[in-house]
């Protein structure tokens, strides 16, 4: 089974990180009853802020230790932060359109 | 030159085009990182839309959410999120060459992903049953009468709308997942058959789980709780 062949760079220097992984996933079952405790108060506005704000640390969590994007080269960093910013292109940018929509009523030479 | 021939013959697994494993490896793992990319943008439009929405028709979204089972939601997170911890511990048994652990942690996966996809499963059902889906039975009865009744029929086209986006979202989530519960029973399978012991493709697969999960840790709250206070 653990045949030399199967040798990879983690191999050998590698140690179980299953002690990491259980302590990531209380967490993440922490914040999720949290995130629905939060939920069932009225808070107002605050509701969508909590659990969006819940939900962008549980994303994180998965994220950098689940998907060992912490521990990955600078090339995979660049693509992840790259995705994250088309994300909230695509996201902000359409909303600023939405919401600048009728803000210019006068408009010289129109 | 004569280098990359010795790192050649002594792991058959690497591949011609690579110069060693470790550069295999990074590929490998470079590769579904720039597929996730994709699919954060696959996703996005659908986010992008259901955000959009939601903040023009609130009304008509706050009713629709409020239909929702949102126990099934949460235990589906819950199940969602053990699922990511026994796909992490997957990963981690598969670069210390455990690989009878590897299999037995990629079963137990494919089981949770499976629980999901009945809670799902259930859900629809019962959406079906009240008439909630768009394009099939939508005339939710005791929605239009309660719209009545308070004067908010002009939210009753946004509830389709929140119903039309929860089905392709939720849909498209679940899609995922039964391709993810495939990929995981044929690498399981393989590893099995001792014909694959590849760890950074155990990783690559890992990853997409993980995304997948990631993707549903948006939809769970979007979804399910911002609304529950606010009843028309």
């Amino acid at each position: 089974m653990t045949k030399p062949t199967a040798h990879h760079p983690e191999i050998g220097g590698h140690h179980s990180h299953r002690p990491l992984y259980f302590k990531i996933f209380a967490a993440l079952m922490v914040l999720l009853f949290l995130t629905v405790g939060a939920a069932e108060l009225n808070l107002g506005e605050l509701n969508l802020i909590a659990a969006l704000g819940i939900a962008v640390v549980k994303a994180a969590l998965i994220l950098l230790f689940f998907m060992h994007f912490r521990d990955s080269d600078h090339l995979t960093w660049i693509v992840g932060l790259a995705t994250v910013a088309w994300f909230l292109i695509l996201i902000l940018f359409t909303l600023n359109d939405y919401n600048s929509r009728g803000l210019i009523t006068s408009m010289p030479g129109k | 030159m004569s280098n990359a021939v010795a790192q050649h013959a002594e792991s058959p697994q690497l591949l011609s085009h690579f110069d060693d494993l470790q550069q295999q490896d990074e590929s490998t793992k470079l590769g579904m990182w720039t597929f996730l990319a994709t699919e954060v943008m696959f996703f996005g439009g659908m986010f992008l839309a259901y955000i959009l929405f939601r903040w023009l028709y609130h009304g008509g979204f706050a009713v629709g959410s409020n239909e929702l089972i949102m126990p099934a939601g949460f235990i589906n997170t819950g199940v969602l999120l053990v699922s990511s911890l026994t796909m992490a511990l997957a990963v981690d048994e598969a670069k210390l060459g455990n690989h009878k652990s590897v299999v037995r942690f990629l079963i137990l996966t494919m089981i949770l992903g499976s629980i999901f996809l009945g809670v799902k499963a259930f859900e629809y059902i019962t959406d079906y049953h009240e008439n909630l889906i768009p394009g099939l039975n939508f005339h939710p009865e005791h929605l239009i009468e309660e719209l009545e009744k308070s004067g908010n029929m002009e939210d009753l086209p946004h509830v389709k709308l929140f119903f039309v986006l929860y089905f392709a979202m939720t849909g498209l989530h679940a899609l995922h997942m039964v391709i993810g519960i495939a990929v995981l029973a044929v690498l399981a399978y393989l590893i099995f058959k001792n014909k694959f012991a590849d760890g950074a493709t155990v990783e690559s697969v890992g990853l997409y789980w993980h995304f997948v999960d990631l993707v549903w840790v948006f939809l769970f709250p979007l979804l399910y709780l911002i609304d529950l206070n606010h009843k028309p």
